[in-house]
């Protein structure tokens, strides 16, 4: 008997907190698209010359919300590959940051809006939008994001200086800073500074995986998600104070670089446009195919093999081998080494060990048995056996009735699920329907 | 392992479109995906899997059954053996002809059936019998509806209550006691059924009274059904509530008709509720998904049993419970849905 939510994966990969400086670059190769952006509206040509700050592009369904140069220097190409491609000059020129007060509009100038996220439907929200609620998440448990204690490296000053920043930015919102519930440590320190801010709650949640997703953050002080329900990381109030306290640009995001994939993961400090290949090469991937995800091996996306450069969203790549190996009699091996749900592999009887994994399916696909496991390792309750066969039939009233929109997607259901269905893509889907033929929310808010 | 690949790849293009097997690609594809994991990566999020499937899932519960079954071979020997064969042949074609006609790929779930489904027999069934009921449950127990997952009784069940039907002569004068040769003898629940008492309790437990196959050695079941459910693969819920409430009609019986309802630690101990409860009633497909909905099963399900034991002609009434509960799990289900999830306002 498990209670809900208490099934998470160890994983081998995990990275040091020492916050590095990547290898040199000359050249940057700026994507004009992010996972929820789409930077369509490029300002300048290839030969303009450009200085850090100034605005290189626009997403024009997003109240022209600016791609902005991390660093200053000469467009080599500009329209054929979906990127920008800069070639740094080394000019450390005061950049054309917007000057002025404390205002919504100058963090969207100096490109760091980014960070925010709407909780309903994951995107970053329009330029000209304001929370009602904004969520500060201080300790993301899911791998492979930033570790606290590399976003904490320096201290929790400057992260306070920010949170006090945002309630004077956004004064009729309601601030919850998200802290692990842990004794010692950097999120000790971080819940002993919360406290000192004035204007900002503290919620505290257990220090596991899903308990410190913004949503079940909102679920626990009675939140419903919706379009001004926002969620912004640490990391991101940190950049969003450097910038606007020094009006100089953050040119330069954390990204955590890990996974069973790469044999020296770690934490980089690298610009947007900082080549993906060259911080893969970094962190020596192994040999043999591997899967680059954004955003978290459970709930994140692949990145497009075609994407060249650190996007404006991008700050975590976890890299996961491809599963190459066919194993023979696979259905009766013991399973020491491995990690299971249902205490079906020897694994159960280790106290704690970080397992190898790759993209394995670990079987084939079949109907659902009603098994039961994605509803026990579900944290907010639903039933997603049962839920996706509503979904699946577009009986969508169903669906919504027995507690789809309550889905966090954590991806613990599609985890475990023994059919190998697949169930956050199912989930996913579900909830969007909902949104747009039962909420009628067709153009976003 | 190379070698072994080589091998499935010398002979698939058979069994690929234009060969002359085509037809039996699900039988290919089944015994290759049974010697050699596929490589099947995962296309989304999450980008890991846990590592049980359904063929792993399947394999805990042929554990859990290994104690009673090998019981039933030690006591009631060879021709059990044989039964099971028998069971696994049959049912495996109707399977593979459901997987060749649909052109899906054929479900592990025939594995579990194939082994309950003789268990659930006396030990003399002669082996027309047994092909005959394997192909009843498989056929129109889990087929006709759609194959694994989506079937409303438990295949081997409705086998079992095929023969009972069927073959009425045969199922009552089949029980032996173990290690007997040829002597028929009476199941506990019939002879206190016609007024001869109760066993004693180390009888049952170990197996030492006639009964079906697999539901003699109970230690054996009591052992399998708790590592089932300590593995996750079966719910806690249905046996427990199965066997309490079985208890407690069976002692409320017992204490206002002592001579027609049996004690209540003897009822659970007899015939084949053990095996029932651990093995069928949990059975996650044909009960109820939702956690109410599980312990109103069960309960159902031990209402019946001591009903049907007591008040009707049969002697057990384990299997009728069952199935007519594995009737009602969608009315259950529904039930329960409705009136824990209202309808939302937009």
């Amino acid at each position: 008997m498990t209670k809900s939510g208490k099934y998470t994966i160890h994983s081998s990969g995990e990275p040091s907190s020492t916050v590095q400086d990547p290898p040199p670059c000359g050249s940057l190769s700026i994507p004009l698209f992010s996972q929820t952006l789409s930077f369509s509206q490029v300002l300048v040509k290839k030969g303009d010359t450009v200085s850090a700050g100034q605005t290189l592009a626009v997403d024009p369904a997003k109240a022209e919300l600016p791609l902005v140069a991390p660093a200053s220097g000469s467009v080599e190409e500009a329209t054929r590959t979906r990127h920008l491609i800069v070639r740094v000059n080394g000019q450390d020129a005061p950049p054309a940051v917007a000057t002025g007060g404390d205002s919504p509009e100058r963090i969207a100038r100096s490109g760091v809006w980014p960070y925010f996220r709407r909780t309903d439907t994951g995107e970053v929200p329009r330029g000209d939008a304001k929370p009602d609620v904004l969520i500060v998440t201080t300790s993301r448990l899911e791998p492979f994001h930033p570790r606290a204690e590399a976003v904490f490296a320096n201290g929790t000053d400057v992260f306070g200086a920010g949170l006090g920043r945002l309630t004077r930015i956004f004064p009729s919102a309601r601030i919850l800073v998200a802290v692990p519930d842990v004794k010692d440590g950097t999120s000790a320190g971080v819940r002993d500074l919360v406290k000192s801010v004035k204007g900002v709650e503290a919620a505290a949640h257990a220090n596991r995986y899903p308990d410190d997703l913004p949503l079940l953050v909102c679920r626990r002080a009675g939140i419903a998600a919706a379009a001004g329900v926002w969620s912004v990381s640490a990391e991101g109030v940190i950049a969003i104070e450097v910038t606007l306290a020094s009006g100089r640009p953050s040119a330069a995001r954390l990204v955590c670089v890990a996974g069973p994939g790469v044999s020296k993961p770690g934490h980089f400090r690298v610009p947007v446009g900082y080549p993906v290949q060259m911080l893969l090469d970094a962190c020596g991937v192994v040999p043999g195919e591997v899967r680059v995800v954004a955003g978290g091996m459970l709930s994140g996306r692949a990145v497009p093999k075609d994407q060249l450069g650190v996007d404006v969203e991008c700050s975590s790549l976890t890299v996961i081998p491809e599963q190459s190996e066919r194993m023979f009699l696979s259905f009766s091996r013991t399973g020491f080494s491995e990690h299971c749900f249902c205490r079906a592999f020897a694994g159960v009887v280790r106290p704690r060990f970080a397992e190898k994994y790759t993209t394995a399916l670990r079987g084939e696909r079949r109907p659902c048995v009603n098994c039961g496991f994605c509803e026990d390792v579900c944290p907010v309750g639903i039933m997603p056996a049962l839920l996706h066969r509503y979904i699946r039939k577009d009986a969508l009233e169903m669906a919504q009735r027995t507690g789809t929109e309550q889905c966090v997607e954590c991806g613990l259901c599609a985890l475990v699920c023994v059919s190998k269905v697949e169930l956050l893509d199912i989930m996913r889907d579900g909830k969007r329907r909902i949104r747009k033929e039962l909420r009628a929310e067709g153009v976003e808010a | 392992m190379k070698l072994l690949e080589k091998v499935f790849d010398t002979f698939r293009p058979h069994f690929e479109k234009g060969g002359k097997l085509a037809i039996l690609a699900p039988a290919f594809e089944t015994a290759e995906f049974v010697a050699l994991a596929p490589i099947l990566r995962a296309p989304s999020a999450p980008f890991v899997r846990d590592p049980v499937d359904l063929k792993r899932y399947m394999a805990m519960a042929i554990a859990a059954l290994l104690p009673a079954f090998g019981a039933s071979v030690y006591f009631f020997g060879f021709h059990v053996l044989l039964m099971v064969i028998v069971s696994y042949v049959v049912g495996g074609i109707v399977e593979v002809a459901f997987a060749v006609i649909r052109r899906e790929e054929i479900n592990e779930g025939f594995l579990v059936t194939g082994l309950i489904f003789p268990l659930t027999l006396p030990p003399t069934s002669p082996l027309w019998l047994v092909a005959s009921g394997a192909f009843f449950g498989v056929f129109f127990g889990k087929e006709v509806f759609g194959g694994t997952g989506r079937n409303i009784f438990n295949p081997a069940l409705v086998g079992r209550l095929f023969v009972t039907i069927a073959f009425p002569g045969i199922m009552t004068t089949a029980w032996l006691m173990p290690f007997a040769d040829a002597v028929t003898s009476a199941t506990p629940l019939s002879v206190f059924k016609t007024g001869g008492g109760i066993a004693s309790l180390s009888a049952q437990l170990l197996g030492q009274g006639a009964g079906s196959m697999g539901e003699t050695f109970r230690i054996g079941i009591i052992a399998g059904g708790l590592f089932l459910i300590w593995t996750k693969v079966a719910n806690w819920r249905v046996p427990l509530a199965y066997i309490a409430s079985a208890a407690l009609f069976a002692w409320l019986g017992h204490a206002t008709m002592p001579d027609k309802v049996a004690p209540a630690l003897f009822q659970l101990l007899a015939g084949g509720l053990l095996f029932g409860a651990f093995f069928m009633a949990t059975d996650p497909v044909t009960s109820p998904v939702t956690r109410q909905g599980k312990y109103i099963f069960g309960i159902g399900c031990g209402l019946l049993t001591v009903l049907i034991r007591t008040f009707s002609g049969y002697v057990e009434g384990v299997m009728f419970s069952i199935v007519i509960m594995n009737a009602l799990t969608p009315l259950i289900d529904h039930i329960v849905l409705t009136l824990k999830y209202k309808p939302v306002a937009q």
